[in-house]
């Protein structure tokens, strides 16, 4: 079943056209990997996928639906984005893995859980979140994301800035995920971690998309 | 010496308080030469400020005279009176505003969040009994309620702005999250109004140590016991940071509306 459809979507941003013509397609159950160069519009592509922006023109839908006419603060919820930023919050790795669980009244996966989903263990919990390393914020952040337990994971560049160590456990949690049924959509400029994580690649160069397809049938040729 | 021209006291008389001022004035040429002679350049603003503010402190008296003579007759000085204060509302709102040009609606925000938090402190004092419904009362503490909510609620739009453009990621990691603008601003807002009342709670925490506020030594000096008067003066304090707590809360809160649209998405403004 498909996650998400859009069709010929087109976004602006201050001004200037980041997205003129993007055709993608992410199947439930799949990690799509949306690779292309720094400034070719990914991360505003992902925005869209989490409401965070709205398209300017084009087709944009999430399980069948127009994804503007989801409620922003449900698909949030149930689509969540890892910004590419790990910012932490104020307060202990605790206090930030169980954030979107206070918010919502509600804890998809508990926080000792889900820090181990992402690769750390429980002893980090009562770590002063703003003092940890540039890989153990990914992680947290990722953390945060998985306590919800989403049904579909967005990236943006998690592994971007990280040690490999950490590169490898990031990469470790999201094919959990996926195994265990969830839809990922990764956002990354590397093609190489794309033909390794992904089941289907979309190739995103100067605002405009194809459609995506299997990571057998892409080529290196074709990388932005 | 008794010390000064009026032994008695204050001047009695709009003549009387004229000759004091004109003495008085020495002391702002004085001013005026030293900063031609030092070349500051502060002459002509000096000038204007002193001119200008003049002028409005004579328009406000004149009115407040009005007002006391229309309370005295029994007649309907009331309306007159929240005309007025509407009036210190718009015009404290406008400044404020000019704090914030880019924001969209910001004089609505600073307008509303102003008479909201100083008519709500007024309000609770003259309702509770703390205050007399009188001109010569209701006046000059509402200038004092909207002065310092202005300032306060100028504060608050300058850096609630800028707390947002810094934490930007922040807020845009708890929207991802699920938050609504409201939560995703919590942290945005606390920081915002806190440092917006800092100058206020500091000036309370030195009463009577650093300086003697305006009320207190206006009231000593004509005539009203010290104690008395450092009692009123905290009647006064608590309008003012109780005034000043509801403006900036409701401007962090009306500041909402124009950093995000109804679907929780931030406007591209900001």
């Amino acid at each position: 079943m498909t996650a998400y459809r859009l069709k010929g979507v087109a976004k602006s941003v201050g001004g200037k056209e980041v997205l003129s013509s993007v055709d993608f397609e992410a199947r439930e159950g799949e990690v799509t990997a949306l690779v292309g160069p720094s400034g070719s519009g990914k991360s505003t592509l992902l925005r869209i996928l989490n409401r965070l922006i709205d398209p300017d023109r084009g087709i944009a839908e999430y399980r069948g639906e127009d994804l503007r006419l989801w409620d922003p603060l449900e698909l949030r919820r149930e689509a969540v984005l890892v910004p590419q930023e790990a910012v932490m919050f104020p307060g202990s790795v605790a206090e930030n893995v169980g954030y979107a669980a206070r918010l919502h009244g509600r804890a998809g996966m508990d926080s000792a859980a889900a820090l181990q989903a992402a690769g750390l263990p429980p002893s980090f919990l009562d770590r002063d979140a703003e003092r940890l390393s540039g890989g153990e914020r990914k992680r947290v952040s990722l953390a945060r994301a998985l306590a919800l337990a989403p049904r579909t994971l967005l990236l943006d560049e998690p592994t971007a800035g990280v040690d490999p160590r950490s590169a490898i456990s990031i990469e470790a949690s999201v094919m959990r995920m996926r195994d265990g049924g969830g839809t990922v959509v990764w956002v990354t400029h590397d093609v190489e971690q794309a033909l390794r994580v992904a089941d289907r690649i979309a190739n995103l160069k100067a605002g405009r998309a194809g459609p995506s397809q299997p990571r057998k049938d892409f080529r290196w040729g074709e990388a932005f | 010496m008794g010390g000064g021209l009026l032994s008695a006291g204050l001047p009695a008389t709009w003549q009387e308080g004229a000759l004091v001022l004109a003495l008085a004035s020495m002391l702002f040429f004085l001013v005026v030469a030293v900063s031609a002679w030092r070349g500051l350049r502060l002459g002509k603003d000096l000038s204007t400020g002193f001119i200008l503010g003049g002028a409005q402190l004579a328009l406000v008296s004149l009115i407040l005279m009005a007002l006391i003579e229309w309370h005295a007759r029994g007649s309907l000085w009331l309306p007159a009176a929240a005309l007025l204060v509407v009036g210190m509302a718009a015009i404290g709102g406008r400044r404020s505003a000019q704090r914030t040009p880019d924001m969209p609606q910001a004089f609505r925000i600073t307008t509303s969040s102003i008479a909201f938090g100083s008519v709500l402190a007024l309000s609770v004092l003259l309702l509770a009994g703390a205050l007399p419904l009188r001109p010569e009362f209701l006046i000059p503490l509402a200038g004092m309620a909207f002065g310092n909510s202005m300032d306060i609620c100028s504060l608050t739009m300058e850096r609630i702005t800028r707390e947002f453009r810094m934490n930007r990621g922040a807020v845009e990691a708890r929207l991802s999250l699920g938050a609504s603008s409201a939560q995703a601003m919590e942290e945005v807002d606390r920081m915002a109004v806190r440092a917006a009342l800092i100058p206020t709670i500091d000036r309370m925490k030195t009463l009577g140590v650093i300086f003697i506020p305006g009320a207190m030594a206006g009231l000593i000096m004509a005539g009203v016991e010290p104690l008395v008067a450092a009692q009123f003066q905290l009647v006064i304090f608590l309008m003012i940071v109780g005034g000043g707590v509801m403006t900036a809360l409701a401007a962090a809160t009306l500041c909402r509306g124009s950093f995000f649209n109804r679907e929780h998405q931030i406007e591209d403004w900001v």
